[in-house]
């Protein structure tokens, strides 16, 4: 299999597989939030549905409305966005693209949360979130080329390679500002709610962003306006959860908060809808803390010792004998050759014209900059 | 010791001479006033004398070189005696020229009258010193400045270094800053004066400013010590802030970059003038619009060729660039210097060309009584000692025209956006000379008779094809006359002699068949055709005063109706 | 509509906005039930309610943010910065994040937002609430920054500004807030990006905008008596800047300066001087002069004294003349 190849485009490429996994049963989605011995170590009060890896289970997908092929589908959309993280680790490390951010591990946040809204709800990414492009039926090449900036890229070669958006698909650019991005959320939720329509917004962040007035701005302006709007802050690795708690913190500005196993993808897709069907019932805004449970209770919390989403996902697909073995290398065939082909795609495909990059500044184009499009335009007035 | 000779200013309007001859060798003894070397200018040429009795050291240019004014002619070794008297640059050196040296009224106190050293001050009362400031030494050479307007009063306070007056030398125009604080007391001459340096312009009090001379401000115009307390600043005029101080020196010769706001720049571009040779006469030597104007009626020879666009300001028409011509045959080709009287009528015709909208306007005229009548007269002018030709008659005929159509004796002031209408009658008569083209003028044609024309016209023409015209005997004309007829061709298209507005030609009187009465006969038939500078003049004007030219030739008679 | 205030102007045109266009959306800190901290937009959360003009948190990244993400589901916010000096308070949002929506979407996303906010000393703001910070803006692309000086122009731009495509930082001059007053016509929108000849003339050009534009009228009159004929040119809008106008003027005059309350280094009057040297260096009979606030914080006892004042204005004009 892949991971033992370690090939770096291998799209099951993640962070070490940690030894022995705690004990934990399946929980009954239907009952929100759990406590109990399988979350016990992944703090109090995390929604947890999946059994850890090497946990027995039962199947219980369908009491989340989801059959096998969707299940084959999540988990063709989490070994794409690996691979196309993989992949854009790797021309950055070779120097093709400057800068890059990885998106590994946040698979079921994108997929769990993109998954539970609706299409006319818009997503406010931050950097970490391919995945969310992917849930939204953009495809590896798509991302590819917005990647690398070519002529088939929506910002049109202007955005960082992580400056990822599509708006086509109600997905806004990602500018690198930590948590800008919160705030721009709350004021389109309110402008949806003003409007008087029955769509929400999702905003994401990492738990970094938290700290920053942005974050409270944004949960202020989602309070006063009861705007339909969900923010989502993911546990990066390396970080550790936030301090006080994240709930406790939206909770001190009025905004209900839950914690969520963020490798869970069965958790961030109910804990999604809660909260989306909540903000369209009129009732507010709501926070999710997505943390990132350690994999053992020695771990010193090294990204390594934290659960996979991936890995997750898998074990309760064969565990549960959804899916067999047969079907995950198919799959694995599969998006192996379509990111192969999308990255020489987009590599092949040139830069957008170079008279583009004067164009989108203003509505109207000043003088001053038509002047500036042409160096031999004349100088003298 | 050594003395400097420059080529003098020889006339208004002169700004270089070319070395036609030299009249003595390095080594000569000469005296004073005696010929040392002839100069030909766009007016004239002129036999320019020595101003002192010497020996001539050393003749800087050669012969054929262009010299411009004020530079070093020759340099004399002379006696003691002589060399006093030859110092004072600004004195007329050519008696020859007639160039308009008019001595500036020199007004200004005597300098007898005043104490010698500038500054001199004495007390008057307690509270400060009474200084008496004069005009300091302001540039090498400059003997004398005009006063162009005084920017105090008697009774002003003044600080040390605010600007007194505006003084004009032949260099340049300088604000003399006050050399202490005071009270002015007395102003000792009037705008538009000349005073001589050292000559008192200004009585100050000081002292009540707390003025204390800065001698590097003015070293020869600091009023001394000044015992006085430390400066507190009058209040200087609104706005005129304390930027003004530094207006003192102006530089004459050019030294590194050379001074002018770029709009002045473009300016001497398009007039296709070389800033180098420029002088300017603003703050620190800033070249000024105005010096460019200045540059270019005194220098017209310096002034190049315009790229082209119209200057706002200009009066100077666009002209095309030079173009060079590349030779073909070198070894069957010769090159001649351009220059001298050729180059002065290339430039004015040029200078016409571009400035005057032509339009020619041409008919004919049967002169056979005027042939008679002429025919008639001329054994009397003969007997007078006098050739009279047909000219004398046209000169009157277009005197009297002119009379009737004063527009066609205007000049045109661009500059000044103006139309200078002449009260005068100078007719230029244009004549061919060996070297070229010029144009004497009869002054004041109106109040001649035709016999005193006539003579005239001999006169001057004799002595223009022997080159002895005196530069003012070739200025002035307010319409000019050429006359092609004695070589043949039925008319032409003169062009104008600027900055007149029109100009007449005259051509061949042949027998011509005319229909009069209703038969054909023999008739004198002359064609008259009179350039205009439509600018001023309109078409149907140019007719109405050709017709009133015809009528007088047609009828000679009618010249004597009008005689006063 | 008869004479009018400043403050009224802007009020009227927001009202108009609010009446007219039911995407656009008004508010601020305290500019609901408390009218803002100059009044400006008293009653109007009376008149359209809760929804339409409201209070928001104490936050200028807040305000502008919220503005921006407003803005991109098609509404039309107009927030009131209750000081320009509070812009730094929301720099991130206005530079990074409004200024460059439009580009980073490729154009698929327009933030026709306002930003409304007094600037410049006058009412005893000191260092904290007297600064003109309209450079930090004007060196942004993507923003119009727009400086009325009249009540029919705060009018009128502020309609322009209201039906455009582009944010607009709509810097209102405190001082003029109550002093400047027009007859005002209704119908007037003023088009952004257009300057005014505010008083013609052939001497010097003075090129200005905002507060100082009345105190250059005056200098102009007062030059009347040295013999300088002043032409003055109220810019109105910083960017776009009518570089057509400006240029005609110096082609016209020849001679040049520039007056602005913001500190002198890095402000505005050096692009414009910049612009001319550039382009109509040609037509300089002197040099360009700028009179500008001093390269220090506003002093709140000397703000008088910071601000270019008619002497020092009519000093530059005659230097210039005399050059």
């Amino acid at each position: 299999m892949g991971e033992e190849r370690g090939d770096s485009r291998d799209p099951r490429r993640r962070p070490r597989q940690e030894g022995r996994s705690p004990k934990g049963g399946a929980a009954d989605p239907s009952k929100g939030h759990t406590s109990g011995s399988p979350s016990q170590r992944r703090g109090p009060n995390v929604l947890t549905l999946l059994p850890a890896p090497g946990r027995r289970t039962e199947p219980f997908h369908d009491r989340l409305s989801l059959g096998p092929d969707d299940l084959r589908d999540l988990y063709r959309g989490f070994l794409v966005a690996r691979g196309v993280d993989a992949q854009c680790s790797s021309w950055h490390q070779a120097g093709r693209i400057a800068f890059w951010v990885p998106s590994s591990g946040n698979e079921a946040i994108d997929f769990g949360t993109a998954r539970a809204s609706e299409s006319a709800d818009w997503l406010f990414p931050s950097m970490r979130h391919l995945g969310l492009a992917l849930a939204r039926g953009i495809t590896a090449q798509q991302l590819f080329d917005a990647v690398l900036g070519n002529a088939n890229d929506p910002s049109r070669g202007r955005q960082l390679p992580t400056g990822l958006g599509f708006l086509e698909r109600n997905l806004v650019p990602v500018s690198s500002g930590l948590a800008t991005q919160l705030v721009h959320a709350a004021g389109c939720a309110a402008a949806m709610r003003l409007r008087g329509e029955r769509s929400a917004v999702l905003a994401y962040c990492g738990i970094g962003a938290t700290q920053t007035s942005d974050f409270g701005a944004a949960l202020d302006v989602a309070r006063l306006r009861k705007a339909p709007v969900v923010f989502v802050c993911g546990q990066n690795p390396g970080v550790e959860p936030a301090k006080p708690a994240l709930t406790a913190q939206a909770q001190a500005r009025g905004i209900p908060a839950a914690r969520v196993d963020g490798t869970d993808v069965f958790a961030m897709l109910k804990a999604s809808r809660d909260a989306l069907a909540r903000a369209k019932r009129g009732d507010g805004a709501s926070l999710i803390e997505a943390i990132r449970p350690k994999a053992s209770p020695t771990s010193n919390g090294s990204p390594a010792d934290r659960f996979d989403p991936i890995e997750r996902l898998r074990h309760y697909v064969l565990e549960t004998g959804t899916l067999k073995e047969d079907d995950l290398a198919h799959v694995e065939d599969e998006i192996r050759r379509e990111l192969e082909e999308g990255a020489a795609a987009a590599l092949e495909t040139p830069k957008p014209p170079a008279s583009s990059r004067f164009d989108d500044v203003w509505s109207e184009e000043p003088l001053t900059l038509t002047e500036q499009r042409s160096p031999d335009a004349p100088v003298l007035y | 010791m050594a003395m400097e000779f420059r080529l003098p200013d020889i006339g208004e309007g002169v700004a270089e001479g070319e070395i036609v001859k030299w009249l003595v060798e390095d080594g000569d003894s000469v005296q004073e006033d005696q010929p040392i070397v002839e100069v030909m200018t766009d007016k004239a040429t002129v036999e320019i004398p020595s101003p002192v009795t010497g020996v001539v050291r050393e003749r800087k240019h050669p012969e054929g070189a262009v010299v411009p004014v004020d530079e070093v002619l020759v340099v004399f070794d002379t006696d003691e005696g002589a060399s006093s008297k030859s110092e004072s640059k600004s004195k007329p050196a050519a008696k020859e020229a007639p160039a308009k040296q008019e001595a500036p009224a020199q007004k200004s106190p005597a300098p007898a009258e005043q104490p010698q050293a500038s500054g001199d001050s004495s007390s008057s009362d307690g509270s400060g010193e009474r200084v008496e400031f004069k005009l300091p030494d302001i540039g090498e050479g400059v003997a004398e400045g005009e006063i162009v307007k005084w920017l105090v009063s008697a009774g002003d306070s003044v600080k040390e270094d605010q600007p007194l007056l505006e003084v004009m030398t032949d260099k340049a125009t300088v604000e003399i800053p006050s050399p202490t604080s005071g009270t002015i007391e007395e102003l000792k001459v009037d705008a538009g004066q000349t005073v001589p340096v050292g000559g008192v312009l200004v009585v100050i009090q000081s002292g009540s400013g707390g003025g204390s001379a800065k001698p590097a401000s003015s070293p020869k115009a600091s009023s001394g010590s000044s015992s006085s307390s430390a400066p507190t600043p009058q209040a200087a005029p609104s706005g005129n802030g304390a930027s003004q101080t530094q207006t003192q020196t102006q530089t004459v010769q050019h030294t590194g970059r050379i001074l002018a706001a770029p709009a002045t720049r473009k300016l001497a571009r398009e007039m296709g003038i070389d800033l180098q040779l420029v002088p300017g006469t603003g703050p620190r030597g800033r070249i000024t619009k105005d010096d460019l104007d200045r540059f270019q009626r005194r220098s017209p020879s310096a002034v190049g060729h315009k790229a082209g666009g119209g200057a706002q300001t200009s009066a100077a028409p666009a002209r095309p660039a030079p173009v060079s011509v590349a030779a073909v045959e070198p070894e069957r080709e010769e090159r001649v210097p351009f220059r001298g009287l050729r180059r002065k009528i290339a430039e004015s015709m040029t200078r016409s060309m571009y400035t005057a909208v032509h339009f020619t306007y041409v008919d004919e005229v049967d002169v056979t009584e005027l042939v008679e009548a002429r025919a008639e007269a001329k054994a009397f002018a003969a007997d007078q000692g006098v050739k009279l030709t047909y000219l004398p008659y046209i000169v009157k005929s277009v005197v009297a025209a002119l009379k009737k159509f004063p527009i066609v004796n205007t000049s045109l002031d661009d500059a000044a956006g103006e139309l200078v209408y002449k009260h005068y009658y100078h007719i230029g008569i244009a004549t061919d000379t060996p070297n070229g083209l010029v144009v004497p003028v009869i002054k004041n044609a109106d109040q001649k008779s035709l016999l005193e024309i006539a003579g005239e016209i001999t006169d001057l023409a004799t002595r223009a094809r022997d080159g002895k015209l005196k530069v003012e005997e070739l200025r002035g004309s307010t319409f000019t006359i050429t006359n092609a007829g004695n070589i043949g061709g039925l008319f032409a298209t003169p062009v104008i002699n600027h900055p007149e507005v029109a100009i007449m030609g005259v051509h061949q009187i042949k027998e011509r068949p005319v229909i009069k009465n209703g038969e054909i006969v023999k008739g004198k038939i002359m064609y008259l055709s009179i350039s205009l500078d439509h600018r001023v003049v309109d078409g149907a004007v140019g007719a109405h005063f050709m017709n009133e030219v015809i009528a007088r030739l047609e009828n000679p008679g009618r010249l004597l109706l009008e005689l006063r | 509509m008869s004479n009018i205030t400043m403050i009224e102007a802007v009020r009227s045109a927001l009202h108009d906005g609010l009446q007219n266009d039911e995407s656009v959306v008004v508010f601020g800190e305290e500019i609901a039930e408390y009218g803002g901290a100059f009044g400006v937009t008293e009653g109007l959360a009376r008149e359209f309610g809760p929804d339409r003009v409201f209070d928001l948190p104490v936050s200028e990244t807040g305000l502008i943010g919220a503005a921006v993400g407003m803005a991109m589901y098609g509404l039309r916010p107009v927030t009131e910065i209750t000081f320009a000096d509070d812009l730094a308070a929301g720099f991130e949002q206005i530079t990074a994040e409004l200024a460059k929506l439009r580009y980073r979407s490729a154009g698929r996303l327009t933030a026709p937002v306002v930003i409304r906010a007094p600037i410049g000393a006058g009412v005893c703001g000191g260092p904290d609430l007297s600064q003109s910070p309209e450079a930090w803006f004007a060196h942004t692309p993507g923003l119009q920054v727009v400086v009325p000086s009249t009540a029919a122009d705060a009018r009128g731009l502020l309609m322009s500004a209201l039906q455009g495509q582009d944010p607009v930082l709509f810097l209102e001059p405190k001082a003029l807030y109550h002093s400047a007053h027009d007859e005002v016509d209704a119908a007037d929108a003023v088009p952004i990006g257009r300057a005014r000849i505010a008083r013609e003339g052939t001497g010097v050009t003075v090129i200005t905008y905002g507060a100082t534009v009345p105190l250059c009228l005056e200098a102009a009159e007062q030059a009347k008596g040295e013999d300088i004929d002043v032409e003055v040119v109220d810019l109105r809008t910083l960017v776009p800047l009518d570089t057509e106008t400006l240029l005609e003027s110096v082609a016209k005059t020849g001679r040049v300066v520039i007056v602005h309350e913001a500190p002198k280094t890095g402000g505005f009057g050096g692009e414009v001087a910049a612009v001319i040297a550039e382009k109509a260096i040609e037509y300089l009979e002197s040099p360009i002069v700028r009179v500008a606030g001093f390269d220090t914080p506003v002093p709140l006892a000397f703000e008088d004294d910071y601000r270019p004042d008619v002497g020092r204005i009519l000093s530059a004009v005659s230097r210039v003349a005399s050059f």
